[in-house]
């Protein structure tokens, strides 16, 4: 009877082992990654609030203000003397030349 | 066909077409890389007659009002200059030029001519070259040599003129240990592409300089290198 039964459980293992090794590898692999959806979840929801944070502030940004100069701007304008326009170029004279 | 009723069917054709030009047209238009205030100087020299602008700094947006002909002009020009910042290498030379004999240039005779005469003529003592690299609305300085050095603001580019506005555009003279000298200081309007020549006339302490400016605009690169 011993034997019958120790012939029963080999042929069991011999039949159900590698099934059962697979399954485990299986029921392993899903348990190291059942944490995986929760942090993609989490990292979306970081990016998501990163872009809300960051989109009103580039929004916000203030627009250059950089003076477009009119078409009637003259070419070199001195903060002090004089200024005139001749052929070979601007001739600038300062205050202590003027006076 | 007589000619009189040639003409008269001209005039049915073109006179409608003349009026529809003369039309006033109205249109917003909101910037969104510049400053509303930064290009109305521009706008404002489009405006015709009967032209109107009306300024809403909050919205950063423009209301103009125009022929038809010229409003389409303003908008096309508001498209080029509503850009955002451009970058440009500005190449400078300074020529330090020999002092003259004569203690004034205009004492032999007041014409202006003369001096741009002189200048051409002069022997180049020393020369000096820098690039400056700035975008619209940023600041930057580079050394002419040793002893000289130039500072510059860049304003804004106008595509449509092609000239580019320089802010507190500054050649200092330095010498150790005592306060930088302002040779020349103002703002500039610069031809994009072409050399501008200030000459500086001679003091006690500066010799006569001639200063060659070229701004070029940089091309924005968007393509990315192939590998």
């Amino acid at each position: 009877m011993r034997i019958e039964e120790f012939k029963n459980a080999r042929r069991r293992e011999e039949e159900w082992g590698p099934f059962m090794r697979v399954l485990e590898k299986r029921i392993s692999a899903k348990r190291r990654f059942r944490w995986a959806p929760l942090a993609a979840a989490a990292a979306l929801a970081l990016v998501f609030l990163g872009l809300v944070w960051l989109l009103p502030r580039r929004q916000a940004a203030p627009p250059l203000r950089a003076e477009v100069p009119s078409a009637s701007s003259p070419v070199f304008t001195p903060a002090s003397g004089a200024a005139f326009q001749t052929q070979g170029g601007v001739l600038v004279m300062t205050v202590e030349e003027r006076s | 066909m007589s000619p009189r009723k040639a003409f008269a069917w001209l005039l049915v054709l073109t006179v409608p077409l003349w009026l529809a030009a003369q039309q006033m047209e109205a249109f917003t238009y909101t910037l969104k890389n510049r400053d509303v205030r930064s290009v109305l100087a521009r706008v404002t020299d489009e405006l015709g007659p009967r032209g109107q602008v009306q300024v809403d700094t909050a919205m950063n947006r423009l209301t103009i009002r125009d022929e038809s002909q010229r409003a389409i002009r303003i908008e096309k020009l508001l498209k080029d200059l509503d850009q955002p910042a451009r970058r440009f290498a500005l190449s400078s030379r300074l020529d330090v030029l020999a002092r003259p004999e004569q203690k004034s240039l205009f004492a032999p005779s007041p014409a202006f001519v003369d001096m741009t005469q002189w200048a051409r003529d002069l022997e180049v003592r020393e020369s000096y070259e820098c690039v400056l690299d700035l975008s619209e609305g940023q600041s930057g300085s580079c050394g002419l040599g040793k002893a000289y050095r130039m500072d510059a603001r860049a304003e804004g580019y106008d595509p449509s003129k092609r000239r580019l506005g320089l802010k507190n555009l500054t050649l200092s003279k330095l010498d150790a240990g005592k306060p930088d000298l302002a040779i020349l200081q103002g703002a500039a309007v610069l031809p994009e592409g072409d050399p501008t020549i200030l000459l500086v006339n001679p003091t006690e302490k500066v010799p006569p300089l001639r200063l060659r400016i070229t701004p070029t605009l940089m091309p924005s690169v968007t393509i990315k290198e192939v590998p």
